[in-house]
């Protein structure tokens, strides 16, 4: 395969990026938490 | 209380459920195949030869970045209009526009690779790529105003206008560009994706890829609107959630 | 939203004579934001550097200084009205919101003329262009659709800065990709109207015909979305 770096150069940042903004999502998530009571919680 | 602990923090989250953890897993596991099928699997293309490997890539995440942005438009009017203004709509507004604005920018990353293998230059003034950058920056204009204060109400009013403002100036956008490189008649070539012919399993992955990304994008932006209605839910509680929240912290 | 008995129209009459009548009196704008467009024509030959390709880009050069005044001129005339929380003062009374958006993009639109008027001006003399009667006809058609493009939508992002507790630093990412099809069909008129690059003035009309549709459709939408955005 030649052009590597850039292709999977592509394919690290996108999983990277994504990857990054979910573990950004997790931990904000974690630290409202507390907002709401479980019950209220529409999804549970 | 949810028992159901497949996986470990720090990828755990009280936004969870049941199902969105095995959407979450259907994901990563296609994740995985599209890569393995775009590096690996798939033949070098006749004409583009290995770079074509990008497009399995880059046209998820261009796809994504459009879907994000009707789906901002789509409940930004369901606000406004339905009678009873429900935030939710809001929420998954914003959280499909902070979620289209990463693909957007990816896509621009990953089509600006492309184009540096293929073309040799980074950027084309091509009507596709300018219209993405166009709508980048008008996403992000977007977010900026979802930051501006004052009660969710207001809040949700003035994105919603905003978005649907959107609406109507990214096809005027898209048009003056057209319009305007048609002057250069540029060979009709030069377009992301293209000449390729593609075999079953390329146009396989490439639709796989499609498929991936789309329910990528629904895990992540329901997941996103679940921690936006708990923010909101700070707000609201003040001083006493804060307290809680620092003490949360604390643990 | 009440309205009273005011229509529209007077209401736009009045704030669009009350803007004009202040920029008449306290002359900001020729003052300081002229110069500054002067400035940014003369930076435009610094930085470029070829007398060939001046004139070559000076229809977009021209229009990218009066995007760029544009948005001194919105901050501007929407800084005249919190100085006194006049704004407020106008929504309290119930006044159409309507109007005011439709007078402060009347007097934004005129200001902006004047502005087109003295940097074609400058551009005769600075980057050497011609301009024939045909093209000044040209000219003028395409500042006044323009006008109305840049200055609907300046005044709808810059009453949403305003409102919200003078963010104005929002303006520019919010107008400037707003007003993108605008910058792109009155510069291609320009070149006709200057006849740079070998465009004949028969090619420009229709990019005028084009800035019409955009000036319809900028000042429809602004209409609609300017109360909303401006609620407090």
């Amino acid at each position: 395969m030649d052009h590597v770096s850039f292709i999977v150069g592509g394919y690290a940042i996108t999983f990277v990026a994504v990857g990054a903004y979910v573990l950004r999502m997790f931990r904000q998530a974690r630290k409202f938490n507390s907002a709401i009571a479980e019950s209220d919680k529409p999804w549970r | 209380m949810n028992r159901f602990r497949l996986l470990p923090s720090p990828l755990d989250t009280p936004t969870g459920t049941r199902a969105s953890r095995g959407l979450g897993i259907v994901v990563l596991l296609g994740l995985v195949m599209l890569t393995l099928l775009g590096l690996f699997f798939t033949d070098e293309d006749v004409v583009q030869g290995s770079t074509v490997r990008l497009m399995y890539i880059h046209v998820p995440t261009a796809w994504v970045a459009y879907l994000a942005f009707i789906v901002t438009a789509i409940t930004s009017a369901m606000y406004m209009w339905g009678k009873q203004h429900s935030l939710t709509f809001d929420r998954i507004a914003g959280a499909s526009a902070e979620v289209g604005v990463i693909f957007m920018g990816l896509c621009l990353v990953t089509g600006s690779l492309w184009g540096r293998i293929t073309w040799g230059t980074y950027w084309q003034w091509d009507p596709r790529l300018t219209t993405t950058a166009f709508l980048f920056v008008t996403y992000v204009g977007y977010l900026a105003v979802r930051d501006l204060g004052g009660s969710h109400q207001q809040r949700a009013k003035r994105s919603a206008v905003v978005a649907l403002l959107a609406v109507l100036e990214i096809p005027l956008v898209h048009f003056s560009v057209v319009l305007w490189r048609s002057l250069h008649q540029e060979a009709s070539v030069l377009q992301p994706n293209g000449d390729v012919t593609m075999d079953g399993l390329m146009l396989f992955s490439l639709l796989f890829g499609v498929a991936v990304f789309t329910s990528l994008f629904a895990w992540m932006v329901l997941h996103r609107q679940r921690v936006l209605m708990l923010a909101d839910a700070i707000d609201d509680g003040g001083l006493e959630a804060a307290l809680q929240e620092r003490r949360n912290e604390a643990n | 939203m009440t309205q009273n008995s005011i229509s529209t129209m007077s209401v736009a009459r009045a704030i669009a004579t009350k803007d004009l009548r202040i920029e008449w009196r306290s002359k900001v704008l020729v003052n300081q934001v002229l110069p500054f467009a002067g400035i940014v024509m003369v930076l435009f030959a610094f930085a470029l550097d070829n007398d060939g390709i001046l004139q070559r880009v000076a229809p977009g050069l021209v229009w990218l200084a009066v995007l760029f005044s544009s948005l001194i001129i919105v901050q501007r005339t929407f800084a005249i009205e919190s100085a006194d929380n006049a704004l407020d003062a106008i929504k309290v009374a119930g006044v159409s919101s309507a109007g005011v958006f439709l007078g402060k993009s009347v007097a934004l639109a005129v200001q902006l003329l004047l502005f087109e008027c003295v940097l074609v001006m400058l551009s005769l003399v600075l980057y050497q262009v011609q301009l024939s009667w045909g093209g000044a006809v040209l000219l003028v058609t395409v500042s006044v659709l323009a006008n109305v493009g840049i200055a609907t939508m300046g005044a709808l992002y810059g009453g949403l800065g305003a409102a919200a507790k003078g963010r104005e630093t929002l303006l520019p990412l919010l107008l400037l990709p707003a007003v993108a099809p605008v910058l792109i069909a009155a510069t291609r008129a320009t070149e006709s109207a200057f006849g740079v690059s070998g465009a004949t003035l028969g090619e420009g009309w229709p990019w005028v015909a084009l800035l019409a549709v955009f000036g319809a459709l900028f000042g429809f939408g602004g209409t609609l979305a300017f109360g909303v955005l401006t609620e407090e």
